[in-house]
């Protein structure tokens, strides 16, 4: 009926989205390997059509400009890497690049996940901070000494009393053409739908993938001032968009008032 | 008789226009190079002789925004004038000063709306490697430089044609060319145009406008039934 009330009022959903957002963001302040989400919004509007008429009933030219109806939201991943903090565990494992590690979920799909805090699951698999192993399928004997894993994935371990390292597996590493498309599954895992195109394989070092760093974790790449200064400027946009709401219902009850 | 009645409700309801102006333009005030929309009111002989007085057209303010930095390393911004191109359906050109850029499934550079952008040599294949982008629109994977933007520059920006969505299309007039002053920014994105104390100031105006209408009307409207009711009396 009015359009300025649902115009204003699109501008103050995709501002809660913003807010909704940042506070996922800043929860996951700390927590390794997490990707930050961003709302990007599009405007949305709508041509006027060739057969359009006027309030007197005459017909509309098409004009240059469209006729606006509001905004869109969507949320996407950044792309940036965090931080790579030392923290000297043996199967604590950074990417120094843009790949992902696959992991096998429980339901026998798989999932992608930039937290390298590995542990030895009750399969004796090499396995993600879930449970989930490793797709490379990297078991590791009970008699363990020492474990190393290379630059370039190879994961080598000193057995019983020998001195001789053994290789155990290669870890290999996931790059997608659209990271940005992936989506959080829990667990800091995450999923890959369509959008974000087919996971190129390949081990470490190859194919731009970005080597392995033992001893190393990624840690958030959420930056607290921005996203306080994004948060500030959300409410601010949401109160705006609040005024104008108003604005348009004081002009539908003023219409209202016009008959006595 | 009702001319004047007809003519406020005019005015009006150009004033309800401004306002769904005025409200796109607080809502899309974080879209990426987002231009505002100037509500303009004008009155021509013809509808000054018919029964509609005024009309509420929407002007493009075609100011740039700002340019506010991201670090991600697929958004662009242009400084200076000048667009990107992107190939929509079709196979037409479109163009955008939008420039947070995403790679698709298929490992195209695209907009956020889904079109390929278009370097020297046609869409631009990325892959899943992060490219890095030259102020001089150079696309390089590593060492390899794999295409350039395209950048348009318009004599005319006034001429293009408006799709919505922050697309434009040029129809012919708007005198395209590629030489002109354009550096790209990669890691910055151009923020809209939209500045919140004209809105508010111009929702205040539109407002007031908007109740003296409304006045006018009822004392027009007293005025009538004065006439009828007075006038009309036998003495």
């Amino acid at each position: 009926m009015f359009d300025a009330l649902y115009v204003a009022a699109s501008g103050m959903r995709g501002q809660q989205m913003q807010i909704d957002t940042i506070a996922h963001n800043l929860a996951n302040v700390n927590t390794n390997g997490f990707r930050r989400e961003v709302a990007s919004f599009s405007e949305v509007s709508a041509a006027v059509t060739a057969n359009a008429v006027d309030d007197a009933g005459r017909p509309v030219a098409p004009t240059s400009v469209m006729r606006g109806a509001g905004v869109t939201s969507s949320l996407a991943l950044s792309s940036l890497a965090g931080e790579l903090k030392p923290t000297g565990e043996s199967l604590d494992i950074a990417i120094d690049g843009i790949g992902f590690i696959e992991v096998i979920r429980a339901d026998g799909t798989p999932a992608y996940t930039r937290a390298g805090k590995l542990h030895i699951n009750e399969d004796r698999l090499l396995a993600a901070q879930d449970g989930s192993p490793l797709s490379a399928h990297i078991e590791i004997p009970p008699d363990v000494r020492k474990i190393d894993v290379q630059p370039d994935g190879r994961v080598m371990a000193l057995l019983g009393d020998s001195e001789e390292s053994v290789e155990l597996g290669q870890i290999e590493l996931a790059a997608f053409p659209n990271a940005t498309a992936l989506t959080a599954a829990g667990a800091n895992l995450y999923a890959a739908p369509p959008a974000a195109g087919e996971p190129q394989v390949a081990a470490p070092g190859q194919l731009g993938m970005g080597v392995l760093r033992q001893g190393f974790l990624e840690s958030s790449n959420v930056q607290l001032t921005d996203e306080l200064v994004t948060m500030m400027l959300a409410q601010r946009a949401f109160e705006l968009n609040s005024r104008v709401v108003q604005a348009a219902d004081q002009l539908l009850s003023i219409i209202n008032s016009l008959y006595r | 008789m009702s001319d004047t009645i007809s003519t406020l409700a005019a005015a009006m309801r150009a004033d309800a226009d401004a306002v769904r102006m005025i409200g796109q333009n607080v809502a899309n005030a974080d879209v990426t190079a987002y231009r505002r929309q100037v509500p303009v009111q004008s009155t021509t002989f013809a509808e000054l002789i018919g029964d509609s007085a005024v009309s509420t057209e929407a002007a493009i303010d075609r100011r740039a925004g700002t340019l506010k930095t991201t670090g991600e390393p697929l958004n662009l911004a242009l400084e200076g004038d000048g667009f990107f191109v992107l190939q929509a359906s079709g196979g037409r050109s479109v163009y955008t000063r939008r420039g947070d850029f995403r790679v698709s499934a298929e490992g195209l550079l695209t907009a956020a709306s889904g079109e390929p952008v278009l370097g020297a040599s046609g869409p631009i294949q990325i892959g899943s490697a992060i490219p890095s982008i030259e102020p001089d629109g150079t696309v390089r994977s590593g060492a390899d430089a794999i295409d350039q933007l395209q950048i348009m520059h318009f004599g005319d920006e006034s001429k293009l044609q408006y799709l919505g969505n922050g697309l434009y299309a040029d129809t012919g007039d708007a005198a395209a060319s590629d030489a002109g002053y354009a550096i790209v920014r990669q890691g910055f994105l151009e923020t809209s145009n939209v500045a919140p104390v004209t809105e508010m100031v111009q929702l205040m105006e539109t407002m007031r406008h908007f109740e003296a209408a409304q006045r006018m009307v009822r004392g027009y409207d007293e005025l009538l039934q004065k006439a009828i009711s007075e006038l009309g009396k036998a003495r």
